[in-house]
């Protein structure tokens, strides 16, 4: 038998070939991803290394600093118009800024609708009680007084059928086709709840179609007595995010400078977005007419006052986002502001008795600018009075202040001037009801027969914001 | 058994289906009634009304069980009931069950459908019934025949 010798096998050698090329390729993968990722971390840094190491080898005789940032673009009015206005409407449930109207559902229970001109919408749970004419808003419409909170349990909302809401509970809606088909959900809900009390309805309850109850609502409003701000346990007061030296956080103490008697009946409102975990504190203010007024909270002052509020908000890991200034005086903007905004306040102004001005500044806080905010916050808690002088609230000038010059700089403030005011105490009291409840309610309609709107532009070329027509909100 | 004494499950097919039919039709067809009363009439109107949705189906259904099944499955009157029931109580079986799913399972519900198969079975009975009546309308009294004398002697 032909055999044939083979040679013997070794096991180690066969495959080696494989084995180092694989080691190669992964060894090169692994070198190609660390690049990338490298330039991609620190492009920067690593251009500005390979500069300098060319520099170095004199294959480059430039300069190796970093480039310089893109010049940015200067900010036009555009980038300072307020981000809600309403469009020109005629109905007389318009205000220059929102619809507002209510919407009644059953006997004792109806929402406060208010249909933004961005589309939105929010549908606000009350007792229906104090509704004028036609279903017409007014100061009364929304009590404070029925809210929880503290020792004040608030009032239910019953819409029957074993459906309870909260006073003040709100739904917001990215359209009004989504409040129509919650406003179906909730008829076809009862419904469905009136008939399961009958003999039998089980039947008709299948047979009608199945209804979930409506869902929760994403805002929730509580009612917090300033006196109770000054119990850390109540837990009014608004943590800053910083902590004092002894390691605690430290809050504002908007009591701060302000005898308890003062605040007595003074309220921080308390709006809690349940879905977000946002978190809302506006703090009531009132401060004096005259040259150099601030505004103080909770401190009580006579006639020719500035009415006005602080809203504080932050988000659910308790960064603050947003600050909003808001004040009411009587009288227009004709002459500017400043010096001549004291004279508007107390009615020596060219202007007319029953003219009434709202302002809004709204500040978005982000990183760049969170630290000069918290720091202005802050300050607060340390023995200075939560002072917001009037000049802040209108950031019409640069300011030595970085709070003031931030607002300057950034802030967006529409102001609005209601012409022939009929009934000042009203007005104030319908502007201070939006001020609490996020509302743009007026009260337009009962005491005022005209709007002039206007923002505060981009800087000029005197260094000031002047004031613009707002043709979109009228 | 004599073959006419026997119930034919072949031939309760379709009165079976025809019931079913009729009880869905019952059901969601007061649903839509209902909805279109409380639109125009108002929520307390509609659940005035809301016993229609109990009565409807079982009367729809035995209605339509019995005419279907009478000719065809049964020679014996009593055997409507095994034409009328079943799909009625499967019907009743779907209501109770949404019952359960959804949390709205009472004790009132489980007479309510006791009762929907009582009254299920009076009208298939009454329908069955009627249905005979209609096929096989009285003949009346017997001929009357001449007879003649050669013919009695015959």
């Amino acid at each position: 038998m032909l055999t044939v010798e083979r040679p013997p096998v070794t096991w180690g050698d066969r495959g080696a070939s494989t084995l180092e090329t694989l080691g190669v390729v992964i060894v090169a993968a692994l070198l190609v991803t660390g690049a990338v990722v490298g330039v991609a971390a620190y492009p920067g840094s690593i251009s500005s290394a390979l500069c300098r190491f060319a520099a170095a080898a004199g294959l480059s005789p430039g300069s190796c600093d970093a480039a310089a940032p893109e010049a940015v673009a200067p900010k036009t009015d555009e980038d300072f118009r307020p981000p809600v206005c309403m469009l020109e409407e005629t109905s007389e449930q318009y205000s220059a800024e929102v619809k507002v109207w209510f919407f009644s559902f059953g006997e004792n229970s109806g929402f406060i609708v208010q249909e933004f001109s961005d589309g939105t919408v929010r549908a606000t749970a009350t007792d229906g009680a104090s509704v004028g004419a036609g279903g017409a808003i007014t100061s009364k419409t929304f009590d404070a007084g029925k809210l929880g909170g503290g020792d004040n349990a608030g009032v239910d909302i019953d819409l029957g059928g074993g459906l309870k809401f909260s006073y003040g509970d709100t739904w917001e809606f990215e359209s009004a086709d989504q409040w129509k088909d919650m406003k179906g959900q909730l008829d076809d809900y009862l419904l469905q709840q009136e008939m399961l009390k009958q003999e039998g309805g089980a039947f008709a309850v299948m047979a009608m179609g199945w209804e979930d109850p409506p869902k929760p609502a994403q805002v929730s409003y509580t009612k917090l007595e300033l006196e109770a701000a000054l119990n850390a346990s109540a837990g009014l007061r608004e943590p800053t995010g910083t902590l004092g030296d002894d390691g605690k956080e430290t809050f504002i103490d908007p009591n701060v400078g302000v005898t308890l008697e003062a605040s007595a009946g003074a309220a921080v409102i308390l709006e809690t977005n349940h879905e977000t975990g946002e978190q809302s504190w506006t703090f009531e203010l009132t401060g004096s007419g005259s040259v150099g007024a601030e505004a103080v909270v909770g401190q009580v002052q006579a006639e020719g006052e500035i009415q006005g509020a602080l809203t504080v908000t932050r988000n659910k890991k308790g960064e603050l986002t947003q600050i909003v200034m808001q004040t009411s005086h009587e009288g227009g903007f004709a002459g500017g502001f400043g010096n001549d905004t004291s004279e508007n306040v107390s009615g020596s102004g060219d202007h007319t008795e029953t003219d009434s001005t709202v302002t809004t500044t709204t500040l978005d806080v982000t990183d760049s600018n969170r630290s000069t905010v918290e720091d202005w916050l802050g300050a607060r808690s340390t023995g200075a009075t939560l002072a917001l002088p009037f000049a802040a609230a209108v950031p019409d000038s640069p300011s030595d202040d970085p709070f003031q010059q931030l607002l300057y700089e950034q802030a967006r403030t529409s102001a609005i001037t209601y012409h022939n005011v009929s009934d000042k105490w009203e007005f104030e009291a319908a502007v201070k009801k939006g001020w609490q409840f996020g509302m743009a309610i007026s009260g337009e309609t009962a005491t005022s027969s005209a709007t002039d709107a206007n923002f505060l532009g981009a800087p000029g070329t005197d260094g000031t914001r002047s004031l613009i027509p707002d043709s979109t909100c009228k | 058994m004599p073959q006419h004494d026997a119930v034919n499950i072949r031939a309760l097919i379709v009165p079976w289906l025809a019931g079913v039919v009729g009880y869905l039709v019952g059901l969601f067809g007061s649903g839509v009634w209902l909805r279109a009363i409380a639109g125009s009439s108002g929520a307390s109107a509609a659940a005035g009304l809301s016993w229609i949705s109990w009565v409807a189906p079982p009367v729809l259904a035995g209605l339509a069980a019995g005419v279907v099944a009478r000719p065809r499955a049964t020679a014996r009157r009593a055997d409507l009931a095994a034409a009328v029931l079943p799909p009625t109580a499967l019907g009743v079986l779907i209501v109770l069950a949404f019952a359960s799913v959804t949390g709205i399972m009472s004790w009132g519900v489980v007479p309510a459908a006791l009762a929907q198969l009582a009254i299920a079975l009076v009208v298939g009975l009454l329908a069955g019934i009627a249905r005979d009546r209609l096929r096989r309308p009285d003949q009346g009294p017997a001929p009357v025949t001449y007879t003649t004398q050669e013919d009695r002697r015959a």
